[in-house]
């Protein structure tokens, strides 16, 4: 038996009837939309495993050497990571003549930067930013719309068997199929602006959300539940102190994925029609064989994910998991502490697109 | 209490058909949609095609289409390229994976040196990875295949490192102290131990690696769905590219539940017979 399917039969405790047909379907998504996971997590989990063994590993007198200590160092260690991958991007750049070198994608970022966007120059007024700013503002309209989406109807899916045996075959389908041919159809049928890319992100990214959604409604535990229905607790008491604590950790596992998703979704649309945006830099400077300019603009698109993985979301997420871990996850031994545990060692990436 | 089993037997088995209904009642919803938007024609162009269309095509695809020049089984044979790729990918994030995990499983220095590299790796958009190749390997077959290996890469490598950070330290020793070999101790101690991950790991990343092989062979490909995909989107084909996506789903699906699973279960059948949910890690 999956978790899943402990989850549903945990639900149907006290309803025994409930139809488990579609939780057969279900068994899969643990792997498709993952198990209390999020890409990052095993990295998160690793970091915070690092930095826990820096603070409480005592410093050993023996390795007396200063520089030895701190090249082997965990810092030490990182610091070599970066300069070897620059020597060898370094390296790569100078032997082939099409690939470009770390200092020329640098220069070349300086270079849009100085270059002014519309009017005189500022420094919010240039290619450099402006063109993040438009792609932003383009995947910040389109998870507002998979977030408002994705969360009723993945809290639905939990709520009630009729809506999960509903939408089940849509989400399927949904995560199988590859973002860039939506973004493909989505610039022939709206051509440019706003439309296109809202509708990619939300077709892409929201099936990956309504997973992990419904697999946080399996976490809240049912004896609370049924006990708020006992004692008449008001509606939004229970979504305050039940629904959303119990929910919290895959839900910010769910927007982190989603995150992940639609910022891809935006730059891929931008690169294949578009009138700005990082994406559509990176197409024009490639049309022109520039491929520093293809590269700058490629480590732009990296850079911003891993800026809002790293420093937004992880530490909505550290928060979340701090708060939970002082109220014990309602304890061990119940159910949603139990849904916490087992098999949690996978990160879910399979919906990234 | 039989009489009860039985009453409850009935019912789930009436409700099992219920779901049946709703689902397919879900389905039908998603083709009426579609149907409805086929409708919509801005433009004089027809620029969605309706389902009967899609699926004449699909059929065309499969069996051969001689009034528009598809040969019988094209969709196979491009998928079967694609697919070949994306084997050669992971045989590659195998063969880097694997060491990698088990060297940030057991040393903290080579921990802390992998780290920032499989973050990015495991963050970085895959248009990024689609012109990586396109720049490093230009038109061919090489790209997708290398790309696919570093998107496989942070996976395999995380779930080797959990894995060898999981194994019995206690096992180690005995087998120390009873003067097994390292290989021996690789065979029965450690590799059963990170097996279960690495099979998440090539799972979860399944799908998402066949969506990268197939971006790729559209920006830098000569064969495969990839390429035909950018051919119908030049075309403004949108019938053929609805087509494709389509078998898209369809293929990622199928071997997911008839390769990936099965063979899940095959090879930790042992842990079926203790009872133990195979699917679990």
């Amino acid at each position: 038996m999956t978790d899943v399917d402990k989850a549903v039969d945990a639900n149907d405790g006290l309803d025994a009837v409930d139809p488990v047909d579609t939780a057969k379907n279900l068994e899969d998504w643990k792997w498709e939309g993952g198990d209390a996971q999020r890409p990052g997590t095993m990295a998160d989990r690793m970091a915070d495993s690092m930095a826990a063994e820096t603070r409480h590993a005592a410093p050993t007198a023996k390795d007396g050497n200063p520089i030895w200590r701190a090249i082997t160092s965990d810092r030490g260690a990182r610091w070599t990571s970066w300069l070897v991958i620059l020597i060898v991007w370094q390296i790569a750049g100078q032997a082939s003549e099409k690939f470009p070198t770390p200092l020329g994608t640098v220069e070349h970022l300086v270079k849009e930067f100085q270059a002014p966007y519309h009017g005189p120059w500022s420094v919010w007024n240039n290619q450099l930013v402006q063109n993040i700013v438009i792609s932003l503002w383009r995947a910040l309209a389109g998870l507002t719309f998979v977030i408002l989406i994705g969360v009723p109807v993945g809290w639905a899916m939990g709520r009630w068997w009729r809506v999960q045996a509903y939408f089940t075959d849509g989400v399927t389908i949904g995560l199988a199929l590859p973002a860039y041919i939506w973004a493909m159809l989505a610039i022939m049928v709206f051509g440019f602006g706003m439309k296109a890319p809202i509708f990619t992100v939300v077709v892409s990214a929201t099936p990956g959300l309504i997973v992990h959604v419904l697999q946080g409604t399996f976490a809240i535990p049912r004896e609370l539940q049924d006990m708020t229905h006992v004692y008449g607790v008001p509606f939004q008491r229970q979504v305050r102190n039940l629904t959303l604590p119990s929910m919290a950790g895959q839900l910010v596992a769910g927007v982190r994925l989603a995150v992940l998703a639609g910022w891809g979704c935006v730059v891929l649309v931008e690169w294949f029609g578009s009138n700005g945006g990082v994406g559509y830099q990176a197409r024009d400077w490639y049309l022109t064989a520039n491929f520093n300019g293809l590269m700058a603009w490629a480590l732009v698109m990296i850079v911003i994910i891993v800026f809002i993985d790293r420093v937004i979301i992880s530490r909505i997420d550290r928060r979340v998991h701090r708060w939970r871990g002082a109220v014990g996850g309602f304890g061990g031994g119940s159910r949603a502490g139990q849904q916490r545990g087992g098999g949690d060692a996978v990160p879910a990436d399979s919906t990234r697109d | 209490m039989p009489t009860l089993t039985a009453d409850v037997a009935k019912k789930a088995a009436r409700n099992r058909w219920k779901a049946r209904g709703y689902s397919l009642l879900g389905a039908l919803t998603l083709l009426g949609l579609w149907w409805l938007a086929s409708l919509y024609k801005p433009t004089e162009f027809e620029l969605i095609p309706g389902p009967y269309e899609v699926a004449q095509r699909m059929w065309g695809f499969a069996v051969g289409d001689a009034a528009r020049g598809v040969e019988p089984g094209w969709v196979f044979l491009n998928f079967w390229e694609t697919f070949g790729k994306t084997l050669y990918g992971f045989a590659g994030a195998l063969v880097l994976g694997v060491p990698i995990g088990i060297l940030m499983g057991r040393f903290r220095y080579w921990k802390a040196f992998f780290f920032d590299l499989i973050y990015i790796t495991a963050n970085v958009p895959l248009v990024v990875y689609a012109i990586l190749a396109l720049i490093l390997f230009g038109l061919g077959d090489t790209g997708p295949a290398v790309v696919v290996a570093f998107m496989v890469l942070p996976s395999i490598t995380l779930n080797v490192a959990a894995g060898v950070e999981g194994v019995d330290r206690g096992l180690l020793l005995m087998s120390q102290s009873y003067d097994r070999s390292t290989r021996q101790a690789l065979q029965h101690i450690v590799f059963p131990t990170f097996y279960p991950f690495l099979f998440a790991a090539v799972r979860n990343s399944f799908a998402s690696s066949w969506k990268l092989a197939a971006l790729t062979e559209t920006f830098a490909g000569i064969t495969g769905v990839g390429v035909q995909i950018g051919v119908a989107f030049k075309g403004f084909a949108t019938a053929d590219m609805i087509a494709w996506m389509l078998y898209f789903g369809v293929f990622v699906v199928a071997i997911e539940r008839l390769g990936l699973m099965p063979l899940e279960r095959w090879v930790f059948r042992y842990r079926l017979k203790r009872g133990e949910d195979v699917l679990r890690f």
